[in-house]
């Protein structure tokens, strides 16, 4: 008996009035595992990873979440802690009367009425999700009066403190510099692997995550390729898929990929 | 003082008058500090507006105001919900049409209802309440109203608050916004409406965000602000009450209505409080320079 993926997407399509944003999408994420949707700005990235969340319904095609059929099941009906998200914008009123901690504690159990009272091993699983993302340093200050990055952070242990079977990330590399890209990056990593939880992020640069993806998606012009960085992040490939000459160069374990028409 | 107190509530207005105003002012303060974190003042403000729609419809049929208030709050509230008026931005004109086709309506019900009685003050008392002169047999459903905004509060306080920090992380989490987003406008339309009987529809706004918002400037958790918003304003509630009975004594004859009174001593807090703020924001920032 084979553990099944944390999420299969099988040939899905997301159409808006008519158009569609993307066709024929399938790939799989393992427990554990790590897969990049790459694609340019306006791909359907975003649009995908909304599908996934249930917020945008299918046109043909399915999503399974651990199994379960995503569009048969909302988003309150799945094992509570299946899903978490970091959104690209965290946008948090800086005066928000709310502790970084206490933020932490809501991804815990602030999807129940009620008021349940939270105990010592409520706590600590929050102190642990804080100290995994390196929180815990200012986990006394407001939310909403921390950097960027240290957003970030707490928005990456409140959407983990539950071990969801599966956590969203959209463009959590896009703003941050490239020291703190690559901190993001291993974070990522060491999630993965500690909590054995499906990790999907987007981005639209494949470069940081070179090292680490166990599978790309790259999505462009509708259609994806699946496969690992080398196989898809190839001449041949992206020429096929954005229907225009492209030329990928590989150069010190780094890739770039160019548009090859001189007429640019 | 205490022979003061026990003196005062003596007197069975002035002991309604307390009874009322406090249960009213912690079911508003608390309804309040939930308004303004999710960003609804404004959602607020114009259910005061719908509210004077039905108290003085219920002036006109001769029922007690406090039902008035609650049918047009609750009816509104839950119209508001249904048309998605949750950020009003975009719907400005639908907005002022709505709520000037409502003001419309409560001058007609007033001047409708001065006609058929000689009652002069009808429109003073739906538009500016009167806590002195309200019928002490609604004190129980006043109690039970305050109580029922408590305990839905207490109920929906986690998902509320994790729905305002973070609304992509509550719907992945499974929070139903929808179901939340009703819930709460029929609680903010309860206690609308039991501001209105406090201190009438026009100056229901005050109850509701003026503790909150300065409860808000100060405290470190959301608990904390919700409670100091329900301390301020039943201090609030008592001091204006007080002031308002003391009054007739000064000023001999005329008095300062306790609504005034309420929501005088509500913006005084207020100013005090941004006052303190900015003082210590100031003193911190000088400190810095200095070091």
């Amino acid at each position: 008996m084979f553990p099944k993926p944390a999420l299969e997407v099988l040939a899905a399509s997301v159409a808006f009035g008519g158009k569609p944003v993307f066709s024929d999408v399938s790939f799989e994420l393992d427990y554990g595992g790590l897969v990049g949707l790459i694609g340019p700005n306006g791909a359907g990235k975003t649009t995908l990873l909304r599908s996934v969340l249930g917020e945008v319904p299918l046109a043909s095609g399915a999503i399974r979440i651990d199994g379960h059929d995503r569009m048969k099941v909302g988003p309150g009906h799945l094992r509570p802690g299946s899903i978490g998200y970091v959104p690209q914008h965290i946008d948090i009123d800086p005066e928000l009367p709310l502790r970084a901690r206490d933020f932490v504690a809501l991804g815990l159990d602030g999807h129940r009425f009620g008021f349940a009272p939270r105990g010592r091993a409520f706590w600590d699983r929050v102190e642990d999700a804080l100290r995994g993302v390196g929180a815990d340093s200012f986990a006394e200050r407001p939310v909403g009066k921390l950097s960027g990055g240290q957003q970030q952070r707490v928005m990456i242990a409140a959407a983990t403190v539950s071990d969801p079977a599966l956590l969203l990330l959209d463009e959590p590399l896009a703003n941050l510099d490239p020291a703190n890209r690559s901190d993001v990056v291993a974070l990522l990593d060491r999630l993965r692997q500690q909590k054995k939880m499906g990790i999907i992020l987007t981005a639209h640069d494949v470069n940081p995550l070179v090292g680490v993806l166990d599978r790309v998606v790259y999505l462009a012009r509708g259609h994806a390729a699946v496969g690992s960085v080398d196989e898809v992040i190839s001449t041949d490939v992206l020429t096929r898929l954005y229907d225009h000459p492209i030329e990928v160069i590989r150069h010190d374990g780094r890739v770039l990929v160019m548009s090859s028409d001189a007429s640019d | 003082m205490i022979a003061f107190i026990t003196e005062l509530l003596a007197v069975n207005e002035v002991r309604t008058a307390l009874a009322v105003g406090s249960a009213v002012a912690v079911a508003t303060a608390a309804v309040g500090v939930l308004t303004v974190l999710r960003g609804q003042s404004f959602a607020g403000h114009a259910l005061t507006d719908l509210a004077a729609v039905g108290g003085s419809a219920a002036f006109l049929l001769g029922v007690d105001q406090l039902w008035g208030f609650v049918a047009s709050c609750v009816f509104s509230s839950l119209g508001m919900h249904a048309i998605g008026v949750r950020r009003m931005r975009g719907r400005d004109v639908a907005t002022g049409v709505v709520l000037g086709a409502g003001m419309g309506l409560t001058a007609l019900f007033l001047t409708l209802a001065r006609k058929s009685r000689s009652a002069g003050s009808s429109s003073m008392a739906v538009l500016f309440g009167s806590l002195f002169s309200v019928d002490p047999g609604i004190t129980p459903a006043v109690l039970a109203l305050s109580a029922f905004c408590l305990v839905v509060l207490a109920l929906i306080w986690r998902p509320a608050v994790f729905s305002v920090s973070s609304p992509e992380l509550a719907f992945a989490r499974g929070v139903p916004m929808g179901a939340l987003d009703a819930i709460f406008m029929v609680v903010l339309g309860v206690a609308v409406a039991l501001g209105a009987v406090s201190v009438g529809a026009v100056l229901s706004t005050a109850l509701l965000i003026g503790p909150a918002a300065c409860a808000l400037r100060v405290a470190r958790t959301t608990h904390a602000a919700m409670l100091l918003s329900c301390a301020l304003g039943v201090v609030c509630t008592w001091a204006g009450t007080i002031l308002s009975y003391e009054s007739y004594n000064w000023l001999e004859g005329k008095a300062l209505s306790p609504s005034f009174c309420i929501v005088a001593l509500i913006f005084g807090l207020y100013l005090a409080i941004s006052a303190a703020c900015r003082l210590s924001a100031l003193a911190r920032k000088g400190q810095v320079a200095h070091v």
